[in-house]
């Protein structure tokens, strides 16, 4: 099983741009997704809502196609849909539902069999630590708890293609680790494509990322692979916090952490001859997020 | 597929807004049935104080006064009713000022609906102007059957002097008339007013109901998970519509039985067999009683309500939030009745027999079409009887919306 997207572009009218009217929120996207889980990275605005959408069959791209084992998923129909999960990054209840309610309610539109989907549910309210509010209104749960079911909707089909956009905002630590853990037993053979802006979930959990920028993909790759190329790029230094604002307009600060005793820890990105005593340390996802997002 | 409409069922009598409409339609079928006996009045003289009865007591002794003339109206009965007013008019000149309250309760009131239609086709052929009762021969009461038709087709060649097809469509319509005409008293013209704006308050309830239907999903924000899901699109588009349906078919089902069993019981289930042209006009061209007019005005009912909710899905489907849909919603029901109040003219009528809701509202309503003029509309080079394309065209649009609803759902936001 397999996912390609194509030459895939989606182009927006927007009237309040100045100069040319169209915003291309996906800009002739190239990717091949393979089973395992994939994270979606980048800043707000950068195209991945839309990408997913398109990725769903939502939303039908501008240009290009998506391929499903090589077939267009716009002529999959149904049976593509039977496939797929899809937590949206906003997402509505119908405010008279009960949790329970709600995921009874999905089953029969995925078209589960009653039965099945009754120990489906169960064993997701299990998972999910949702079992004491299954009878409750879902209006009336936390916005994690709510985001918990979500992915319990997303999660009943048991989807070959799963596809969520920032699942784990508003988890709580706990819930966040849990989650990691529901994710990876369950991409086994299967395709899980989630976006965040968590950077560490994504270092946990995926095996691969894409990088988007502007509505393209920058980069994709293993994060072993993708953090490779800012080996040598981070550093750690203690500095007095007087001497602060000088190295702010000199390195790209990624960190800094007061310490008692008055200094600064500094991790940064640079060269190392940039400050004085700073030692090399090891590239994380998030450094390299840094790297290509700097803050403008 | 059965499973997801009972689910959405399910789901949709669980919305709190949902059940208070139809609670609120319920409430108002046994308000509105009985609001029409609270009009009834009855005026007696005792001890030279006037006295005033009102409601279903006035009701009983109005029926009881006029039940000697009930069943069959003869030409002698017409005749005898003639004479009635004739002898009291020579005693007392004319029926204003002096004329005592209870002789007219008791000499002029029992045969007041009959007398009425004589005085009505004895109009002038020229001018149409009705004349005095002491102008009417015992001869014309005695030939008053003969005399209908005639009057019917003075009155067309002054009012439909153009169309042809119009004067025959009457008189083929009259010639089926079934003579001679029955009467039971006690009917009252606002009950079937009332069940006419009944009706409306009904397809308004429903169709508020129906608004948010699907651009509620669209708003919430929840139509992203459930278009992804397997039954998502086209079969979730279909079940969201048979469940409006449903549930707006058993609402009119149950309130409209609720209405014609309250009001016929207030007023007497015999009133039923009444014809229409003692009540209207002697020369309304369709052959029914009371009993079959409340039916065809509830069918045509049926056909606007299901028309109007047709067309609402199809809004709802197009809108982006329910604010929008609602308000399109509210213009889309009052449109009819608006426009027969600011506009009158052939665009009107066409216009009102395409609009979904055009037979229900004010004096736009199908009801009025029936009974008080002879409204026919040209379509092409045929013509037509209103109240019959009332019915035909918002039926034909049913199919058409529903469709327009599944495609718009389908392909939103594509
Ligand atoms: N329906 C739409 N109409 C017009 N423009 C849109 C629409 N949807 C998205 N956009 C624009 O497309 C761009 C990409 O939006 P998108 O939501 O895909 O970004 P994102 O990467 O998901 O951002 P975030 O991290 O904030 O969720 C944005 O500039 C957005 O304004
Ligand atoms: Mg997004």
């Amino acid at each position: 099983m397999e996912i390609t997207l194509e030459h895939v572009s989606k182009y927006f009218k927007d009237k309040a741009r100045k100069g040319s009217p169209v915003k291309k929120a996906v800009d002739d996207v190239n990717l091949h997704l393979t089973p395992g889980v994939w994270g979606l990275l980048g800043a707000n605005g950068s195209g991945k809502t839309t990408l997913m959408r398109m990725v769903c069959g939502i939303m039908k791209p501008t240009a290009g196609r998506i391929c499903y084992d090589g077939v267009d998923i716009s002529q999959l129909g149904d049976f593509y849909r039977e496939v797929i999960g899809y937590l949206p990054q906003e997402f509505g209840f119908y405010p008279e539902f009960t949790v329970q309610q709600y995921l009874e309610y999905i089953a029969a539109l995925k078209g589960i069999p009653d039965t099945q989907a009754k120990h489906k549910i169960d064993e997701l309210l299990t998972r999910l630590s949702l079992e004491d509010v299954r009878k409750k209104k879902i209006i009336k749960l936390s916005g994690g708890m709510k985001r918990r079911v979500g992915i319990g909707q997303a999660l009943l089909n048991d989807p070959e293609l799963l596809v969520l956009d920032e699942p784990t905002s508003g988890l709580d630590p706990g819930e966040r680790v849990r989650f990691r853990n529901l994710l990876s037993e369950f991409a086994q053979d299967r395709i899980v494509l989630i976006s965040t802006h968590i950077v560490p979930d994504v270092e946990y959990i995926a095996a691969r990322n894409a990088i988007m920028k502007n509505g393209t993909i920058l980069q994709t790759g293993t994060t072993q692979e993708l953090v490779s190329q800012i080996h040598g790029k981070v550093f750690q230094a203690i500095i007095p916090s007087q001497e602060l604002g000088m190295w702010e307009s000199e390195v790209q600060i990624i960190n800094l952490r007061n310490e008692e005793d008055g200094s600064v820890c500094l991790r940064y990105l640079g060269r190392p001859s940039d400050i004085p005593n700073a030692a090399p340390q090891p590239p994380c996802l998030e450094d390299l997020y840094l790297y290509l997002f700097p803050k403008s | 597929m059965k499973r997801l409409y009972i689910e959405e069922l399910k789901r949709v009598m669980r919305t709190k807004s949902i059940l208070l409409f139809l609670a609120a339609a319920l409430v108002l079928s046994v308000f509105m049935a009985y609001v029409p006996v609270t009009y009834e009045r009855f005026t007696y003289e005792e001890n030279g104080r006037e006295i005033t009865i009102k409601g279903r007591e006035a009701l009983a002794i109005k029926k009881e006064l006029q039940s000697p003339n009930a069943g069959e109206i003869t030409p002698e009965k017409i005749a005898a009713g003639l004479k009635s007013y004739q002898h009291n008019l020579e005693i007392y000149g004319d029926f204003y000022g002096d004329f005592p309250i209870n002789v007219h309760n008791s000499e002029i009131f029992p045969w007041s609906a009959i007398v009425r239609r004589l005085q009505e086709i004895m109009a002038d052929s020229e001018n149409g102007l009705a004349p005095d009762y002491t102008e009417i021969t015992e001869e014309n009461a005695l030939h008053f059957y003969e005399r209908c038709p005639a009057h019917l087709d003075d009155l067309m060649n002054m009012e439909q002097k153009d169309n042809p097809a119009a004067r025959e469509i009457a008189a083929e319509m009259y010639s089926k008339v079934k003579m001679p005409f029955y009467y039971y008293p006690g009917y009252n013209s606002n009950m079937a007013e009332y069940e006419g704006m009944y009706l409306f308050l009904l397809m308004f309830l429903c169709t508020m109901v129906t608004s948010p239907v699907f651009c509620c999903e669209y708003q919430t924000g929840a139509d992203d998970i459930l278009r992804s899901t397997k039954h998502g699109r086209k079969k979730l588009a279909f079940v969201k519509i048979l469940c409006t349906m449903t549930i707006s078919l058993i609402t009119f089902a149950l309130c409209m039985a609720i209405f014609t069993f309250v009001s016929n019981s207030l007023f007497g289930w015999e009133c039923r067999r009444t014809s229409l042209q003692i009540i209207y006009s002697a020369v309304s061209l369709l052959n029914v009683d009371l009993g079959g007019l409340q039916n065809l005005v509830m069918w045509a009912g049926l056909v606007s309500l299901l028309s109007s909710i047709s067309f609402v899905l199809f809004l709802s489907s197009a809108c982006k939030n329910t604010t929008l849909s609602t308000g399109l919603t509210i213009a889309f029901c009052m449109a009819p009745s608006a426009l027969y109040m600011m506009a009158g003219g052939d665009f009107t009528s066409y216009l009102r027999v395409l609009l979904p809701s055009g037979g229900l509202g004010g004096t736009n309503s199908f009801f009025y079409a029936v009974t008080s003029y002879f409204e026919f509309l040209k379509i092409g080079p045929a013509t037509f009887w209103t109240p019959w394309l009332l019915l035909a065209v918002p039926a034909l649009e049913i199919p058409v919306f529903l469709w327009l609803t599944v495609r718009t759902y389908c392909r939103r936001s594509m």
